[in-house]
């Protein structure tokens, strides 16, 4: 066609027509095929790099306790009680947030996610001792959210003692980015409720784990992640140390009440508990794994993964350097 | 007023339709990746586990490629064994909703595969169930490889009712599944004389500590109130033979004399547990435990009797 070649009015509004309907048709198309997947929802302009750092001031030989009983209500208060109580690490007005492990929709006795005597003891703690402002629970479990909330019982634990659940949301996730990281790169993470916070606390059960060995205070932070995020466990042990680099808790708690020695980290069975009856508050979350490892009859270095966080100075993996407080809270049954 | 079409305009307007249709193509493939909640047809019925259970939700379903959703990082025992789907499914007792059990059906594609994954998760502390071939409660759960089908029931708690309702409903689940005995080949070349029951086991790496033993099926014997095993595996012999007896040697093992005529047969002793190992045939197989030398020896022979029907 030639520039003085005209068409009619009849023409051009026929093709206008045409045109629009193509473009509104497609429009639709796309609409309905849209990929969902959420790292691609994210500009990179959005893109977060790191967490604050949500650690307290160091003190020699309150860096991690032992301490032995059965009752977690009671274990729990004294871990964290010889480490210089929880107002060491709160402090009155702060807001908290609690990282429980809720992975999968499985009851307490199962050991599959923190047990939700810890969540009450620690909220009780946080709000009558250290006068805290609020609590908040977050995880982003690998079953539905809301079963895996309620059926760990988790939920009535926060609703009891007033802490709030942050059930993780399309909308809370922002694309994180680690320096230096090789796997958290403009990745979503469970940003927003560790926002705007003043304090982190990770609260892990020693388990079995398939894929890295074992799964406790460091895995934990795994429930950060969102996306299509078991592409990871082909670099487990990456992944599980840039979290730990990324996330520098107050402080961390590994239940060892009853670890789940096979079949992890699902389990199913109490068949696959063992008794060991210890719970652990630690500000060193490699010191923490480390010594957990030992429960499930390992040595620190058969798990890669501390291994790299130490050489990355994130912990030790030798906690008997920390001077480790040893008590009892109750007579074991 | 009718345009005239020029050959530039056919010409692109081709390409475009060419790439639309391209497009869409590649969408629909990658579209076939993702799973279509309740595109399957259900095994796990409303009423599985009869009329005082309610189901509390719809089958879940899961296939390879989002098996982690389930069940995180104990997927790759299952992807590793040939899996082909889960249906999951919970049921909750109509009179109080604090009891409850949850059906995982596995689909994975042979018997001898469901075996394995059986075998690899059994719990020690188990009861074995009567009504399957290979079955086994405990205090709070079932499991069951029947077929095709790697069968798991979690219960809401000890409870010896809950226990029995799960139990009826899978029992009366295989017919339809299953089509009675599953035939495992390797398990028929154990000997059955000082068999323990139910004691089959297969291991899919690093067994006995060493990561030169792959996919190898054992099982256990009761010899003089000794226990020995005895494990077997047809994944290159000659090299598994040589490799693990190196390993015997490498970690200070001492060779012990037999009498076995065979042409590749070694007996090591180690940190008080000693191993009769052979090749016979297509097969590498072994005996070990603590128990005397005779008495693994007495083992090995009829394992190696056995092996010889084989060739």
């Amino acid at each position: 066609m030639t520039s003085n070649e005209k068409i009619s009015r009849r023409e051009f509004i026929a093709r206008s027509a045409k045109a629009g309907i193509s473009i509104a048709a497609a429009a639709g198309v796309a609409g309905l095929l849209y990929e969902t997947d959420a790292q691609k929802m994210f500009s990179t302009a959005e893109t977060i790099k790191g967490l604050k750092d949500y650690s307290v001031a160091p003190i020699a030989g309150r860096t991690m306790s032992v301490i032995s009983g059965s009752d977690r209500s009671l274990t729990v208060r004294k871990a964290i009680e010889v480490l210089g109580g929880i107002d060491r690490f709160v402090k009155p007005g702060e807001t908290i947030l609690l990282k429980p492990n809720v992975g999968f929709s499985r009851p307490p006795r199962i050991c599959a996610t923190s047990h939700p005597d810890i969540i009450s003891e620690i909220t009780r703690l946080c709000y009558e001792q250290a006068k805290a402002k609020k609590v908040y629970i977050t995880d982003n479990p690998i079953n539905d959210p809301t079963s895996c909330f309620e059926i760990s019982q988790i939920a009535a634990a926060a609703q009891k003692n007033g802490a709030e659940i942050i059930m993780p949301k399309q909308s809370l996730f922002k694309p994180m980015t680690l320096d230096n990281g090789k796997l958290i790169r403009n990745w979503p993470f469970l940003y927003q409720p560790l926002a705007n916070v003043d304090k982190v606390i990770g609260i892990a059960v020693v388990k079995d784990h398939a894929r890295s060995g074992a799964s406790m205070t460091m895995k934990n932070w795994y429930g950060l992640l969102g996306g299509g995020r078991n592409r990871f466990h082909t670099n487990i042990n990456t992944i599980i140390t840039e979290l730990a680099t990324l996330v520098k808790p107050t402080f961390v708690i590994l239940d060892a009440t009853e670890i789940m020695v096979s079949n992890g980290p699902t389990g199913g069975s109490t068949s696959d508990l063992k008794k060991t009856n210890m719970m652990l508050a630690s500000c060193d979350q490699v010191a923490a794994d480390s010594f957990g490892a030992s429960l499930l009859d390992m040595k620190p270095y058969d798990l890669q993964y501390l291994l790299k966080a130490q050489e990355l100075k994130l912990g030790t993996m030798d906690y008997q350097s920390l001077k480790p407080i040893y008590a009892q809270a109750e007579k074991t049954i | 007023m009718i345009m005239p079409v020029s050959r530039k305009q056919t010409i692109v307007s081709s390409i475009i339709i060419i790439l639309l249709i391209f497009i869409t193509a590649v969408i629909g493939v990658k579209q076939q990746y993702y799973q279509k909640p309740g595109a399957e047809e259900s095994i796990l019925a409303d009423n599985l586990l009869g009329d005082k259970f309610v189901s509390a939700g719809d089958t879940e379903h899961y296939s390879p490629a989002n098996l982690y959703e389930k069940i995180d990082g104990k997927a790759d025992l299952y992807l590793n064994n040939g899996f082909i789907s889960l249906q999951s499914r919970r049921f909750i007792d109509k009179s109080t909703n604090d009891k409850w059990a949850e059906v995982y059906l596995y689909d994975m594609a042979n018997g001898e595969n469901s075996f394995a994954v059986y075998s690899m998760q059994k719990r020690s502390e188990s009861e074995p169930l009567d009504w399957a071939q290979f079955a086994y409660s405990t205090s709070d759960a079932l499991y069951v490889s029947a077929g095709q089908y790697y069968i798991e029931v979690f219960l809401s708690s000890d409870d010896r009712s809950l226990l029995a309702s799960a139990s009826a409903a899978i029992k009366n689940l295989i017919p339809s599944i299953s089509s009675g005995r599953t035939e495992i080949p390797f398990l028929n070349l154990f000997p059955a004389e000082n068999l323990t029951a139910d004691s089959f086991k297969f291991i899919n790496a690093d067994a006995f500590g060493s990561s030169d033993l792959k996919n190898i099926f054992a099982a256990e014997y009761k010899i003089n109130e000794n226990n020995i095993t005895a494990y077997l595996c047809k994944n290159k012999p000659d090299e598994t033979f040589k490799n693990y007896y190196r390993f015997l040697i490498e970690n200070g093992g001492s060779e012990l004399q037999t009498n076995i005529n065979l042409p590749q047969c070694k007996a090591v002793e180690l940190f008080g547990t000693t191993d009769i190992i052979f090749r016979i045939g297509d097969y590498f197989a072994g005996v070990r435990g603590s128990a005397s030398i005779d008495d693994l020896k007495q083992t090995a022979d009829k394992l190696i009797e056995s092996l010889s029907r084989q060739k």
